[in-house]
C-alpha cells in the first residue's frame, strides 16, 4: 500500500514540472478593428473543417435600469423573429437544415449569438448576423408572445426553484447600487410591463458595430474570413454611442444577512464576498484560492463539509474575474438532512480563516495549479468553448490577452499570495449570507 | 452550480448540441472515414481506439454491460448505482483520499456511475497520465473495498440527493411518470433507488453485486485522443489482463404493460407552473424502426425550435419556454414522452395542443419539404455528436452496449436518408397512441384543474 502510494507520488511529481507544452494553445489568434468600430477576433484552427461564428454585444442586465429589468434577455429572444428578408423562425430552420446548431445567451455583461456549421457557411453566418444587427423587425404581437415565453422561463428557472430564488435574492442584497443586483431574466413585474417600444429603443442603442465583437473560430482562411466580415458588416454605420455604466458599488462595511422561507427539503446557504475583477493584481491568486477551496474531492470545503464533518451533501463556490465590473466570490452548501445550517456556516468560516492564517503547502498549491493548467488544455477539445473564452474576455474588457496569459499568470501565484487575497477579500464585513430555510406545506398555506 | 446557471439561454435542453466540432471533418461522409480500431483480450474484454493527436489529451471509458440498474431487484433499487459510486471511494490498497489525490494532482478526473442498462468507469486527462489513469481505473473496477464507513457515508449522500430531488418539479414528474409507465419492469424505479430501498443496501450486498456483474467478458474499454492502438493494447493488457470472470446468464424480467385509456396522475405542489409529462411505451434502441421513429419524432417535438410542438405551444401560443418529445431507445423498450412546463392555468390548453399535434402527424402525411429538412438536420448534425473526445468515447460505448454494430457510422446516415413520408406516417400510427397514455401533472392542482379528454 505504502509502496503503491510512493510510486504514484513520484510519477506525479516528475510530471508536474512539465505539465504544459511550450505552446499552451494550438490555435492562431488575430484581432482587427473595422472603420466602423467593429472588433473582429479570428481563432484559426485547422483540426477540422468547421466554423463557429459568434457575435458578442457588451449589453446585459448590467445596462438595465429600474423598471426595465430583463430587457436585454427579452431582446435576445426577439432577435430570432426575423428581418424584412428573413422570416420568423428562419434562423433555426436555415441552420438546422444545414446540420448546424445555433443559439444565444444573455448574462449580466453581454448578449451573444452563435452559429456552428461547415466553413462553407461562414459567409451566410456573416450575412445573417449583419442583417439582424441592423434590420430586426420588432412586431407588437410577436413581442407579447415572446414576453409570455420569457415569463414561463422565469417561473421555471427562478420562481419554482428554491436554490435559484436564493441566488437571486443574495445578489439583490449584496449589490445595493450596482445593477449586478438585478436578475438577468428580470423581475416578474418588469417583464409584465415591458413594451415593444422599450425593446426597439434598446436595440437601436446597443446593437451597432462599435458595440460588438465578432469571434470566428475554426477552419478558415483568415484573409477571406476578414474580407467576408468586412463586406457584410462594413457598410453598417457606427452607432450613436452607449451611455457608460458609471455606478460603483459602495464598499460594504458590515455583514448582510437574509433568510428565505420556501417549501423545500434541505437548507441552502449561499454567501458572496465582493471581489475585484480581471483589472486587479489579486485576480489570479483569487482563482487559485477558489480552486483550493472548491475543486475536487481533495478541496478544502469537500474535505471538511462532506468527507470529514458530513454536514453538507453538496458544496462549492466560484470566482470568475472575467466580468466587466467587480462581482462576487461566492460559496454555497446544501446542508445534510440532520445538520444545523448554523454549524455548516461556522465550518465554512473556519475553513476561510484557516487559509487566511496559514498559506497552503507546496503540494496543495501545485495540485491547484496543475488542475487549472490541465483544465485549460482539456477545454481546447471544444472549438466552441475556445470562442466563448475569447468572446467573454472581449465583451468584458479583459481582452484576448487575458486568455492567452492566463496559465503564465496562474503559475506565478505564490502560497503567500493565496493567503493574502483571502485576508483582503474574504472578510466578514464584506460578505452577504443568504439562508434558504425549508418550511412545510402546512406552513406555506398559512 | 456553475456561473452558467446564471445565464439565460434562448432554448433549454440543447446542451448536447451546443459545442462545436473539434476534430472531425464536417461533411456527413466523414462517418465512413472514422477509424475505430478494435482488439479483444483473452479474458473477453474489447478495446476500441480512435486516434486524435491534435491535443495532448485523452478520454477513456470502460463499460460494464451487465452492471446497470436494470439488474436491481425491486426491493434493492439503487444497488447498481450505489455499487458504481463506491468504486472510487476506496480499494484494497488505496483509500478514497489517495485515489482523489493521485487523480487531482495531475488535473485529471476519474468517475464511475451506473445508468439504467450498463455501468461505466471513465478517465479524462492529459495523455501523459494515461498509464496512471488506467492503473487507477483497473484498481477501482477490480478491487473496490466497500468499507462499512464509506458505504454509510455515500449512502447518506444518496438519500439526501433523493430528498433534494423532491424540490425539483421536473424530477418529481419524471419519477412519477416512470413509476406509472413501467409498472413491474425495473425501469419503473429511479436508478439511484428510493428512500425505502437505499437504507437496506449494505457492504455485503454491494460486494455480491460487484463480483457478479463486474467481469471482463463483454466489458468494453474505449480510448479517444492522443494514443496509438499499440500503446493502448499494451497498457490495457498490463492493468486488466489478469482480470477474469464470465458474464452472468441473462435474467427474466417482468414486462411493462402498455397503458389503456388516459391514466392521469396528479401531484399537488405550491408551484407557479404545471410540469407535465405525457406518454407511453416506445421501442428498444436496436429496433429497426428506430430510424424512422427518430425522424418522425424530430418533426413532432425532437427539434426544439423547429418542431411542430415548439411551433404550436411556444412560438404561436407563448405557453411554454421548453417543450419537447423524446423516444428513449434503451435495452428493453423505453418511454415515449412529451415534456413541458406552463403556468398552472394554461395546463389544459397546452395538453390539448399536444394531443392535436400527436393526432395530426398520425393522420396527415408530412410535407416533403419538412421531411427533407428534418433528415438533413439529423444527418448533417451527426458530427456534432462526436465533436469532443468525451462525446466520442460515449458514443463508442453506446454502439457496443446496444449492439448497433461496427458499421453504425455508415448505417446511421443511410437509414435516416431512406426514411420516406409514408414511413413517418406508418411509425406515427404504430408508435404514437394519443388515446392511451400516462399523464403526470405536478402543479398547484387547484389552479391547473386538469381535465381528462
Amino acid at each position: 500500500m505504502l509502496c503503491n502510494r510512493l510510486v504514484t507520488l513520484l510519477i506525479s511529481t516528475l510530471l508536474a514540472a512539465l505539465l504544459l507544452p511550450a505552446e499552451a494553445r494550438a490555435a492562431k489568434v488575430r484581432s482587427h478593428t473595422l472603420e466602423n468600430g467593429l472588433k473582429v477576433v479570428l481563432v484559426e484552427e485547422h483540426k477540422a473543417p468547421v466554423v463557429t461564428f459568434q457575435v458578442w454585444y457588451p449589453v446585459g442586465s448590467r445596462n438595465e435600469v429600474v423598471g426595465l429589468t430583463g430587457l436585454s434577455h427579452l431582446l435576445e429572444h426577439l432577435m430570432f423573429k426575423g428581418t424584412p428578408t428573413v422570416g420568423k423562425g428562419e434562423y433555426a430552420r436555415m441552420v438546422s437544415a444545414r446540420g448546424g446548431s445555433e443559439n444565444a445567451m444573455t448574462s449580466r455583461d453581454y448578449t451573444a449569438y452563435y452559429m456552428t456549421w461547415a466553413p462553407e457557411y461562414l459567409p451566410l453566418s456573416a450575412e445573417l448576423e449583419a442583417d439582424r444587427m441592423r434590420n430586426l423587425v420588432l412586431d407588437d404581437t410577436e413581442f407579447d408572445l415572446e414576453r409570455n415565453v420569457v415569463r414561463e422561463e422565469r417561473r421555471m428557472r427562478i420562481d419554482d426553484n428554491p436554490i435559484m430564488s436564493t441566488v437571486e435574492q443574495m445578489y439583490a442584497t449584496a449589490f445595493m447600487a450596482h445593477p449586478y443586483g438585478q436578475p438577468v431574466i428580470g423581475w416578474m413585474s418588469d417583464l409584465e410591463h415591458l413594451t415593444a417600444e422599450d425593446a426597439r429603443r434598446h436595440y437601436r442603442t446597443y446593437y451597432a458595430p462599435d458595440n460588438a465583437v465578432v469571434v470566428v473560430a475554426g477552419d478558415f482562411d483568415p484573409k477571406t474570413a476578414l474580407a467576408e466580415v468586412r463586406r457584410q458588416f462594413g457598410p453598417i454605420p457606427a452607432g450613436g454611442g452607449v451611455r457608460a455604466v458609471h455606478t460603483v458599488e459602495p464598499e460594504q462595511k458590515g455583514e448582510r444577512r437574509l433568510v428565505l422561507k420556501r417549501q423545500a427539503q434541505l437548507p441552502f446557504l449561499f454567501m458572496g464576498y465582493h471581489a475585484p475583477n480581471w483589472q486587479s493584481e489579486d485576480a489570479h491568486a483569487l482563482v487559485v484560492l477558489a480552486q483550493i477551496l472548491f475543486e475536487g474531492k481533495r478541496s478544502r470545503m469537500y474535505q471538511r463539509l462532506v468527507f470529514g464533518d458530513r454536514i453538507a451533501v453538496d458544496e462549492g463556490g466560484e470566482y470568475d474575474p472575467v466580468t466587466t465590473d467587480p462581482e462576487l466570490f461566492y460559496i454555497y452548501a446544501v446542508a445534510s438532512p440532520d445538520a444545523d445550517p448554523a454549524t455548516v456556516e461556522a465550518a465554512i468560516h473556519e475553513e476561510v480563516a484557516r487559509i487566511q492564517a496559514t498559506p497552503p503547502e507546496a503540494r496543495e498549491l501545485e495540485r491547484a495549479k496543475n488542475q487549472i493548467e490541465a483544465g485549460y488544455l482539456l477545454a481546447q477539445d471544444s472549438m466552441f468553448y475556445q470562442a466563448m473564452q475569447y468572446g467573454t474576455a472581449e465583451a468584458t474588457g479583459a481582452g484576448s490577452g487575458y486568455v492567452d496569459d492566463f496559465p503564465k499568470q496562474v503559475r506565478r501565484v505564490t502560497a503567500e499570495d493565496v493567503s493574502r487575497v483571502a485576508r483582503s477579500w474574504l472578510t466578514p464585513e464584506n460578505r452577504t449570507v443568504a439562508l434558504m430555510q425549508p418550511i412545510t406545506a402546512d406552513e406555506v398555506s398559512q | 452550480m456553475s456561473r452558467h446557471g446564471l445565464l439565460c439561454w434562448k432554448t433549454a435542453g440543447m446542451t448536447a448540441a451546443l459545442a462545436v466540432l473539434a476534430l472531425l471533418p464536417w461533411s456527413p461522409a466523414w462517418a465512413a472515414d472514422i477509424k475505430v480500431q478494435r482488439h479483444t483480450l483473452d479474458n473477453g474484454m474489447v478495446i476500441q481506439v480512435v486516434e486524435r493527436k491534435a491535443l495532448p489529451i485523452i478520454s477513456v471509458e470502460l463499460a460494464l454491460p451487465d452492471a446497470g440498474a436494470i439488474q436491481d431487484p425491486r426491493e434493492q433499487a439503487g444497488m447498481a448505482a450505489l455499487t458504481a459510486r463506491l468504486l472510487t471511494e476506496g480499494t484494497a490498497t488505496r483509500s478514497a483520499d489517495q485515489i482523489a489525490e493521485a487523480i487531482e494532482y495531475v488535473g485529471a478526473s476519474l468517475e464511475a456511475g451506473a445508468g439504467p442498462d450498463f455501468a461505466t468507469v471513465s478517465f479524462t486527462g492529459l495523455s501523459r497520465d494515461l498509464s496512471l489513469g488506467l492503473e487507477l481505473m483497473a484498481d477501482v473496477t477490480r478491487h473496490p473495498k466497500f468499507a462499512e464507513d464509506d458505504v454509510t457515508r455515500i449512502r447518506d449522500e444518496v438519500l439526501a440527493d433523493i430528498q433534494a430531488g423532491d424540490d425539483k418539479p421536473g424530477v418529481v414528474a419524471a419519477k412519477a411518470f416512470d413509476k406509472a409507465l413501467f409498472g413491474a419492469h425495473p425501469y419503473a424505479l429511479p436508478e439511484e433507488g428510493t428512500e425505502d430501498t437505499v437504507p437496506g443496501l449494505g457492504p455485503e450486498q454491494l460486494m455480491a453485486f460487484h463480483s457478479r456483474y463486474y467481469v471482463p467478458e463483454g466489458a468494453v474499454i474505449s480510448l479517444v485522443g492522443d494514443v496509438s492502438m499499440g500503446k493502448a493494447k499494451k497498457l490495457v493488457k498490463a492493468h486488466f489482463g489478469g482480470w477474469s470472470g464470465a458474464r452472468p446468464a441473462p435474467q427474466e424480467r417482468a414486462a411493462a404493460v402498455p397503458p389503456e385509456g388516459i391514466r392521469l396522475i396528479t401531484v399537488d405542489r405550491p408551484v407557479t407552473q404545471a410540469n407535465v409529462a405525457m406518454g407511453h411505451l416506445g421501442l428498444t434502441r436496436s429496433d429497426p424502426d428506430y430510424y424512422p421513429v427518430i425522424v418522425m419524432n424530430y418533426l413532432l417535438g425532437g427539434g426544439a425550435l423547429t418542431s411542430r410542438l415548439g411551433d404550436s405551444v411556444r412560438d404561436s401560443q407563448g405557453l411554454a419556454y421548453s417543450i419537447y418529445s423524446a423516444f428513449a431507445g434503451m435495452g428493453d423498450p423505453g418511454s415515449f414522452a412529451v415534456r413541458f412546463q406552463t403556468r398552472n392555468e394554461s395546463a389544459n390548453q397546452a395538453i390539448r395542443s399536444v394531443l392535436a399535434e400527436l393526432r395530426r402527424i398520425r393522420e396527415e402525411k408530412v410535407p416533403q419539404e419538412e421531411l427533407d429538412a428534418a433528415k438533413s438536420y439529423l444527418t448533417g448534425s451527426f458530427p456534432l455528436r462526436l465533436d469532443t473526445n468525451n462525446k466520442t468515447v460515449g458514443l463508442l460505448t453506446f454502439i457496443r452496449m446496444y449492439g448497433l454494430g461496427d458499421s453504425y457510422f455508415t448505417d446511421y446516415l443511410e437509414r435516416v436518408r431512406q426514411v420516406t413520408a409514408r414511413d413517418v406516417q406508418r411509425v406515427a400510427r404504430q408508435y404514437l397512441h394519443p388515446d392511451d397514455m400516462v399523464w403526470v401533472v405536478v402543479a398547484n392542482q387547484g389552479e391547473a384543474n386538469v381535465e381528462r379528454p
